[in-house]
């Protein structure tokens, strides 16, 4: 019977159709991908270049004065993108993965934007994420609308149910063969994905292909679901749609606008105004007082005395530290705003597959907003580390060739948080759907 | 009478679908989906509005309250400028969502506009928000397919349509009156969702389209009228050809997931692809690189440098820069400034015909993809498109290089030309300078220059709108009866 299934599943054109569209998407959204890694590697070699040059000219033309030669070195840090990327873009191309930064005020640097189109922003991108949340389902319903229906509208669905236990048996084998055919074009894309990529086969990569198969089954059991209330095809392709279109347009984007109305983030201009007016009003200040909020945040930077000139490279790099030192709160409370809204987003993914799906693969990939937060601490410390390198050097006024430039390249950062992984809301869903199956299995007296 | 014909054609039609329970239903959800939307942009809105003014007003004050200092403190000192949002993108925010809110304007250096929505979004950017102009052009359309796709093929399957025509109906008329009947249940679809937007417009603040909002709402709707127009009669029309009312279902979900969802990614894909844009490193060094060019300010041997100062000199008849009449060192500041902002905008606008001609491919398809055509022209009437955020950056850019101007020819005219020594205080204008240079106001675009650029959009829809009126008038005849 199997064999009869799976030919009868082939020959109808749109089956066909769908699968072509499908895998053309996907060979589209891995070319995407690859471009997008390179144009991140080739980002970072400029980078690189254009960091030692810096450094060589700068440290050329100020090599009598120090403190002028850090106004205006920069250092970079760099955000690694891992291969899996290439597969679920995430935020990466909304928060910048590139920090160049002087050591100066950190709070007017951190959160510089990188160069985007706000349109291809806005329409979206082709990434597999896309093609895996939005068009693996689509093809689901393709395949499965008219699993009753095209039997019972040819009329051959009584002779069917005759032949085995009330039909559930047929329409059960046919439903396994759209699904392993699903399975298999999941497989196809991720071989594809990983030789055309290069996506090493490690835990996180093996991780990304169980979710992704968990929120295939998911949609394929609401479909089974869906298809066993036993109505015709069209009001059955209707049901199938209205589904797709609640839980992977309508109900993310209200998530979306509730949280965003909950939780609005206006510290960050604060922080930003703090930072500013902490350091520039100091200029109008008493020096001492400045210097004495400096020397409780460093300690060990007392050794280094005011000097009596109107204006001395100590005491400008003292300000310019204490406008971030002034910032702190706003920062903090924004950071705090993000946090919740971040939590707030991970309880609606235990409602939403979609939603979960993109969490846990964007996670995976180190471009959710949890990664972009770790990678803004580690700018912190190393602006921090930086500073206190070069402090000592700028406040004795050392001469700029003792310093070993060859020694400052740009460092990378690799973040290691991962959202929660664990599949129980997945888990949950399919007992769900597993139940209701067991409910509808056998034929009620319908009105249709 | 033709006209007679059409009008109880369209009558039926319009009865029967309004009887049905899932019509009801689903002018329910839809309904309460739009008004929650329009709601929820109107409060956003309100908020963004309220913070907007309030960081305005305070880094104004912050300004203002400097005490005499030396104007290039002051230039340096700087000031931010926040992007106030259109009252319009409460029915369409377009790019506002990925556009930053504030950037920072300072002498030497432009900033970037930092702090966009979807920066700071929970994880849920790539699920975008939920919008009126979302639900007109995503979802509507796939529910007047759900309303209208049996409207002539089941008439077909049943044999009504043998009847019809055999007494005397033509094919024009059945679906012009169909067609008819679909577009007064798409005003019905549209009606809560526009209702409730032009009363959040009329209650909203005044915002970055000040003075406009009756005109660009009557754009926005008259645009979303006629792409309901070419959906109602394009859904008949597939309903005429097709065999079964189950295969113009099935073609019509076709065309909608390619038009709709599909096309639009794919194309923007494709521009970008074939367009790449640079990295900040590499706009920024090519900008260093044709700065030093122009004589390097941090050398002190440049020659270039050198030569501005042998002129000065000779222009006013001295032999030394400490004798000249006014600060030459404001003069150098102003010659500096000048010269890095021709280069870097030089850049800055080269960057922004890329992403022109990124858009491009979107926006030609739009003559063939009446989706492309309905998003553009509706970005275009709500302010939230390319051309008003390069507007607002242009005008930010422009505010920056007045202030750093005006600070440096204050530091020419009133700064002593001595150096002070290590112990002098610094020299310091009074403060009554500062409340001098206004304050930084966005002027929104005027509406003709918006439909200016809204042409090709339009001319997509007028497009689909002849030919849906001349496949219904003219090639319907051919599609068969039976």
């Amino acid at each position: 019977m199997y064999k009869l299934l799976f030919l009868q599943f082939f020959r109808s054109r749109m089956t066909v159709l769908a699968i072509v569209l499908l895998l053309l998407a996907a060979g589209l959204s891995f070319f995407n991908g690859k471009q997008f890694l390179a144009q991140q590697q080739k980002h970072f070699k400029e980078v690189e270049k254009s960091q030692s040059a810096h450094i060589q000219k700068l440290v050329q033309y100020h090599k009598d004065d120090f403190g002028l030669l850090m106004y205006y070195l920069r250092f970079s840090l760099l955000h690694k993108t891992p291969a899996l990327a290439a597969l679920s873009t995430g935020q990466s191309d909304v928060n910048s993965r590139i920090a160049f930064v002087t050591i100066r005020a950190l709070e007017a640097q951190k959160y510089d934007a990188d160069i985007q189109n706000p349109y291809s922003l806005t329409v979206g991108k082709l990434d597999f994420s896309f093609v895996l949340v939005y068009l693996f389902p689509l093809v689901i319903i393709t395949f499965l609308f008219n699993l009753y229906a095209e039997e019972k509208e040819k009329g051959t669905w009584p002779l069917l149910a005759v032949q085995s236990g009330k039909g559930f048996r047929v329409l059960f084998a046919k439903w396994l063969i759209r699904s392993a055919v699903v399975m298999v074009l999941l497989l196809l894309s991720l071989v594809l994905a990983v030789c055309w990529i290069g996506i090493p086969l490690n835990m996180d990569f093996f991780a990304y292909a169980g979710h992704s198969f968990l929120y295939l089954l998911c949609w394929l059991l609401l479909g089974f679901v869906i298809v066993l209330l036993r109505k015709n095809s069209g009001v059955t392709a209707v049901l199938l749609l209205s589904v797709w279109m609640a839980f992977t347009l309508l109900l993310p984007a209200v998530i979306n606008e509730l949280i965003a109305v909950r939780y609005p983030v206006k510290e960050a201009y604060a922080a930003q105004l703090a930072q500013r007016d902490g350091y520039h009003k100091k200029w109008d200040t008493d020096k001492q007082a400045t210097m004495d909020k400096f020397y409780a945040v460093y300690p060990q930077m007392k050794k280094y005395p005011l000097p009596s000139a109107t204006f001395s490279w100590l005491w400008y790099y003292a300000m310019w530290h204490l406008g971030d030192e002034e910032a702190k709160p706003d920062t903090q409370a924004m950071r705090q705003k993000l946090k919740r809204r971040q939590a707030a987003a991970q309880k609606a993914g235990w409602f939403l597959p979609p939603v979960r799906l993109r969490q846990q693969t964007e996670s995976l990939a180190e471009t959710d907003l949890e990664n972009y937060l770790l990678f803004q601490d580690s700018t912190a410390r190393f602006h921090e580390k930086l500073r206190l390198h070069f402090y000592p050097l700028i406040f004795s006024d050392a001469k700029a060739e003792t310093e070993n430039w060859q020694a400052f390249r740009p460092e990378y950062f690799s973040p290691r948080v991962k959202a929660s992984q664990n599949i129980v809301p997945q888990v949950i869903w399919m007992v769900l759907l597993v139940t209701l199956i067991f409910y509808l299995r056998n034929e009620k007296q319908s009105r249709i | 009478m033709k006209n007679g014909r059409i009008y109880l054609v369209a009558r039926q039609f319009f009865l029967q679908a309004i009887r049905s329970r899932m019509t009801i239903l689903l002018w329910i959800l839809f309904s309460v989906l739009s008004v929650y939307a329009a709601v929820s942009a109107w409060q956003q809105y309100i908020t963004h509005d309220e913070v907007m003014d309030s960081f305005q007003q305070q880094a104004r004050k912050s300004w203002e309250e400097n005490p005499d200092k030396h104007p290039h403190r002051m230039a340096h000192f700087g000031t931010y400028a926040f992007r106030p949002k259109a009252a319009m993108s409460i029915l369409d925010p377009g790019l506002d969502y990925y556009t930053g809110n504030a950037v920072f304007l300072e002498a030497h250096k432009q900033n970037p506009v930092n702090f966009s929505e979807a920066g700071m979004s929970g994880g849920m950017v790539r699920f975008g928000s939920l919008s009126v102009s979302v639900l007109l052009q995503v979802v509507l359309p796939l529910i007047l397919l759900f309303l209208g796709f049996g409207s002539i093929a089941s008439d077909k399957e049943t044999g009504n349509l043998r009847l019809l025509v055999s007494q005397g109906a033509t094919m024009p008329a059945l679906i012009f009156g169909k067609a008819i009947g679909l577009f007064i249940l798409a005003l019905l679809f549209m009606m809560p969702g526009l209702l409730c937007g032009s009363m959040a417009l009329f209650f909203a603040p005044a915002g970055a389209d000040a003075g406009q909002g009756v005109w660009r709402f009557g754009w926005y709707a008259l645009s979303y009228l006629l792409f309901a127009w070419i959906g109602a009669v394009s859904i008949v029309l597939l309903s005429a050809f097709s065999k079964t009312a189950k295969e113009s279902l099935l073609k019509g979900l076709g065309c909608w997931l390619v038009l709709a969802i599909l096309l639009p990614r794919v194309l923007q894909t494709i521009g970008e692809l074939r367009f790449p844009v640079p990295s900040r490193t590499a706009m920024e060094t090519a900008v260093e690189e044709e700065l030093i060019k122009e004589g390097d300010s941090h050398n002190p041997d440049d020659p270039h440098f050198k030569a501005i100062r042998d002129s000065v000199l000779k222009a006013n008849n001295t032999d030394s820069v400490e004798k000249l009449s006014f600060n030459y060192g404001g003069l150098l500041s102003m010659i500096g400034e000048e010269k890095s902002t021709v280069i870097y905008n030089r850049h800055l606008e080269k960057l922004y015909k890329q992403f022109k001609r990124q858009n491009q491919v979107s926006q030609l398809a739009g003559l063939v993809n009446p989706f492309n055509a309905i998003r553009d022209l509706s970005m275009i009437s709500a302010s939230t498109d390319m051309e008003t955020y390069l507007s607002f950056q242009r005008q930010a850019e422009a505010y920056r290089y007045k202030l750093a101007q005006t600070m440096n020819s204050l530091q020419k005219q009133f700064i002593p030309n001595r150096k002070p020594g290590p112990n002098d205080p610094p020299y310091t204008i009074s403060k009554s300078h500062w409340k001098e240079l206004e304050d930084f106001r966005y002027q929104p675009l005027p509406v003709n220059r918006s439909l200016s650029g809204a042409w090709m959009a339009a001319a997509g829809l007028g497009v689909w709108l002849v030919l849906t009126v001349f496949l219904a008038g003219i090639y319907s005849r051919k599609a068969s009866v039976i």
